[in-house]
C-alpha cells in the first residue's frame, strides 16, 4: 500500500481543556466527539477546533476492558480501538453492553459489541434491506427474522467518534438475526442506519485484543451459532446412505439364487384329504418374501387345493397364512390341440416372519378322480432385518441433533419477544 | 498532459486530462485555472491539518477498467464532510469515487432526467426515476466546497454553495443529484448514477501511506 508520496501524520493530539492531558486523535480528520481518556470530559471538533461540551463530574469509574489504541488483527485486517461506548435497553440499566469503535484509515470503521462474554463484530452498510413479511427482512440473499425492539441509551463513552454522541443519546433499534449474522437498524429520527454484524468466538478477540479481564460467556446469544453444527450435512448424508442401502438390498436381492425346497408327491383319493404336510421350510429375516407353487396333476377334472402355513415350533397351531383356490386342466383335439386352466398355481406371501414352517394342503378333488399334488417352496434369501437395523441406526443421529438442535433454539429466543417457540404454545 | 509553469511560483504545473480546467499547485497551494492557454491564479487553497484519506492523487483503482484519481473536492456540511476524488480512465472517460467514513463509492455522470424534483420539493423517500431505475431519496445537504487539490473538471473554489441529495436502490445502486447555487430549477443540475463498494473491491494501488498502518 505504499505511496511514494510523503508519510503522513495518522495521529494527532491536542490537550484536554478540563485536565490538561494529552489526548491522542487516531483517526484525525473524521474524528468528530472526543472524550478525554484521563477526565471523561466531552469535546466536539469543528473545523479543527476543540469545543469542550460537556465536563464530567465524578472520576472515571468505568474501564473498558480493551485499552483505547490496542491495536489487533480481526477477520484478516488490522483494527485500532478509537472508542468505547456503554448502551443500554431502556429500562434495564443494569444490564448494559459495551460497543468498541475499531478503525482502519483504509477499510473504514467496525463495531465490536460485547454482551455477557459474547462478541460480535458489526460494519455500517449503506445496503437496504427489504421487508419480506412484517417480522423479516431479506439482506445479501438470506432472510432475517426480528428478534428484539427497543431503544438504546448511552450510559458512558471514551474515546473518539465519528458522529456527534453524548451520554443520555438514545436510539430506536431493531435487532434481526440468522446466525452468525445479525442485522441491526437504529434510527435517531433524522437518520436510519443498517449494520451487519457477524458473531466471533472469544477466542479470536482475546487474541487480537487482549480483553482484560476477558467476560466468561453466559447464556446464548441471539446471533451465536448453534452447537449444533452438521445437521443439515448430515440430513444429506442420511439420504445418500439410504439409498445406497436399499441399493444394495435391491440388487443383492436380484444377483442371489432363491432357496427352493421340493415337497414330497401324495396322491389324493377322490375322498380328499385334509392337512398334509407336504413340505418345511424356514426363513431366516424377519420379513422375508416366499413363493409356493404348488403343482395337481388334474387331467379334465378339477381339484380344491387349501394351502395353510403353520409355525412347527410352539403351541400355537393357527395358520399364519391361509389360502384357497380352483386348479383345473382340460384339453383335446377339436380343429387341433386345445386345452384350457392349468395345473399349477403360485401361493405369495410377503413378510413372513423368521421362523421354521410347515406347509400343509387340504384337497378335494372332483368327484370320482383322484390326484396327485405336489408342492415347491421358494423361499427368498435377502435378510431384510439387517437392513432396517442399519437405517435405524444411521437415523439416531439426526433424532439426537434434532432434539438439541431445538433445546438450543428455544433457549435463543427466550429472550426476544417475538419467540416462534412461545408463540406456539399459545396457540 | 499538457505542462503549464506555475504563474504564482514557477513550478511546473501539468493537466493529465484535457477536460479539467481547475488545479491546485502542489508547491504554493495557489488555484488556478486554464483559460486558453495560459493558467490565471484565482487565490490560495489551505493544507488541510488532519486528513485520514487512504487516497492521493496518482491512486489507481479498478470497477469496469482501471482509473486513477487526478484531484479531490472536499464536501462539508453541517455535521461533517465526506471526500469526492476526480477520477479519469484510460478512455478519458470520467467518475466520481466518493469517501465517507469509510464507506466508498463510485459514480458516472448521468444524463440529466425530464422529470426531476427541484431541490426545494425534494424530500426523503421521494421516489425519482433516473433512466431505468426508481431511486428513492435517502438525504439531502445543504453542502459548500471547503478543499480543493489536484486536477478537476469545474472551478473548485472554496465557498461554492448547493444542495446535494442522495439516492438509493436496491441493495447497492446509489445516484446522488447536485444542485448549484440556490438549487431553482433553472441552476446547473448535475446527475451522477454508481454503486457502494467494500474497499477491497476497487484493489487500490498506489495509496497514501499513514504511519503506523
Amino acid at each position: 500500500m505504499a505511496g511514494d508520496s510523503k508519510n503522513t501524520p495518522a495521529v494527532s493530539n491536542f490537550d484536554c481543556q478540563q485536565c490538561g492531558a494529552p489526548v491522542a486523535i487516531r483517526a484525525s480528520g473524521f474524528t468528530v466527539t472526543v472524550v478525554c481518556p484521563s477526565c471523561g470530559s466531552l469535546s466536539e471538533i469543528d473545523n479543527g477546533n476543540f469545543i469542550l461540551v460537556q465536563r464530567s463530574v465524578e472520576l472515571l469509574k468505568i474501564k473498558p476492558r480493551i485499552v483505547l489504541g490496542t491495536k489487533g488483527k480481526m477477520r484478516g485486517c488490522v483494527y485500532q480501538v478509537i472508542g468505547f461506548m456503554r448502551r443500554y435497553e431502556r429500562e434495564y440499566a443494569d444490564q448494559p453492553w459495551d460497543e468498541y469503535l475499531l478503525y482502519n484509515p483504509y477499510q473504514g470503521y467496525r463495531w465490536l459489541m460485547e454482551y455477557k462474554g459474547h462478541w460480535t463484530l458489526f460494519k455500517a452498510t449503506k445496503s437496504v434491506p427489504q421487508k419480506v413479511t412484517d417480522r423479516s427482512v431479506s439482506f445479501i440473499g438470506s432472510t432475517f427474522q426480528d428478534y428484539h425492539q427497543g431503544n438504546a441509551v448511552v450510559q458512558f463513552v471514551l474515546g473518539e467518534f465519528y458522529w456527534r454522541v453524548r451520554a443520555a443519546d438514545s436510539v430506536r433499534t431493531r435487532d434481526l438475526i440468522k446466525p452468525p449474522f445479525m442485522l441491526s437498524q437504529e434510527i435517531d429520527g433524522r437518520e436510519v442506519n443498517w449494520s451487519l454484524g457477524e458473531y466471533v468466538e472469544p477466542a479470536e478477540v482475546l487474541d487480537a485484543f487482549h480483553p482484560d479481564p476477558m467476560p466468561e460467556k453466559e447464556g446464548i446469544a441471539p446471533n451465536q451459532p448453534s452447537v449444533v453444527k452438521g445437521l443439515r450435512q448430515y440430513c444429506t448424508v442420511w439420504l445418500a446412505a439410504i439409498v445406497v442401502i436399499f441399493s444394495v438390498q435391491i440388487f443383492g436381492t436380484s444377483i442371489k439364487p432363491l432357496k427352493i425346497i421340493e415337497g414330497k408327491r401324495v396322491t389324493v383319493p377322490e375322498t380328499g384329504l385334509s392337512d398334509i404336510e407336504v413340505a418345511q421350510f424356514s426363513t431366516a429375516s424377519s420379513s422375508t418374501h416366499v413363493e409356493i407353487n404348488v403343482t395337481a396333476f388334474v387331467d379334465q377334472s378339477w381339484a380344491t387345493v387349501g394351502l395353510s402355513i403353520l409355525p412347527v415350533e410352539g403351541t400355537n397351531q393357527t395358520p399364519a397364512h391361509r389360502f384357497e383356490k380352483d386348479i383345473s386342466f382340460y384339453s383335446g383335439y377339436d380343429d387341433g390341440y386345445w386345452s384350457e386352466g392349468s395345473k399349477s398355481e403360485d401361493f405369495l406371501i410377503n413378510a413372513l416372519p423368521r421362523g421354521n414352517y410347515r406347509v400343509l394342503l387340504t384337497v378335494t378333488p372332483e368327484k370320482g378322480h383322484s390326484v396327485d399334488i405336489l408342492a415347491k417352496v421358494k423361499v427368498s434369501p435377502t435378510v431384510w432385518s439387517n437392513c432396517w437395523l442399519a437405517i435405524f441406526l444411521i437415523t439416531l443421529p439426526i433424532v439426537w441433533l434434532s432434539f438439541r438442535s431445538r433445546v438450543f433454539e428455544t433457549k435463543r429466543w427466550s429472550d426476544s419477544e417475538f419467540n416462534p417457540f412461545a408463540k406456539r404454545e399459545e396457540q | 498532459m499538457k505542462k503549464y509553469p506555475c504563474p504564482s511560483c514557477g513550478a511546473e504545473v501539468t493537466f493529465q486530462s484535457s477536460i479539467t480546467i481547475f488545479t491546485v499547485c502542489a508547491y504554493c497551494r495557489s488555484t488556478l485555472v486554464r483559460k486558453d492557454l495560459n493558467l490565471e491564479t484565482l487565490g490560495k487553497m489551505a493544507e488541510i491539518q488532519d486528513d485520514s484519506t487512504p487516497f492521493q492523487v496518482g491512486t489507481t483503482g479498478r470497477f469496469k477498467g482501471e482509473f486513477v484519481l487526478l484531484g479531490r473536492v472536499r464536501v462539508s456540511w453541517q455535521e461533517g464532510f465526506w471526500d469526492e476524488w476526480y477520477a479519469r480512465y484510460g478512455d478519458g472517460s470520467e467518475a466520481w469515487l466518493s469517501e465517507a467514513q469509510g464507506f466508498y463509492m463510485i459514480s458516472f455522470p448521468f444524463e440529466k432526467p425530464d422529470h426531476l424534483p427541484a431541490a426545494n420539493e425534494a424530500k426523503p423517500e421521494m421516489t425519482v426515476q433516473i433512466g431505468k431505475t426508481a431511486y428513492q431519496i435517502d438525504d439531502i445537504k445543504q453542502i459548500t466546497y471547503s478543499f480543493a487539490d489536484g486536477e478537476l473538471p469545474f472551478v473548485a473554489a472554496q465557498g461554492f454553495k448547493g444542495i446535494s441529495v442522495d439516492l438509493t436502490h436496491g441493495e447497492n445502486d446509489f445516484a446522488s443529484i447536485r444542485y448549484g447555487k440556490d438549487g431553482g430549477p433553472k441552476d446547473e443540475v448535475e446527475v451522477y448514477v454508481g454503486q457502494y463498494l467494500d474497499f477491497q473491491e476497487f484493489h487500490f494501488q498506489n495509496l497514501r501511506q499513514m504511519d503506523g498502518w
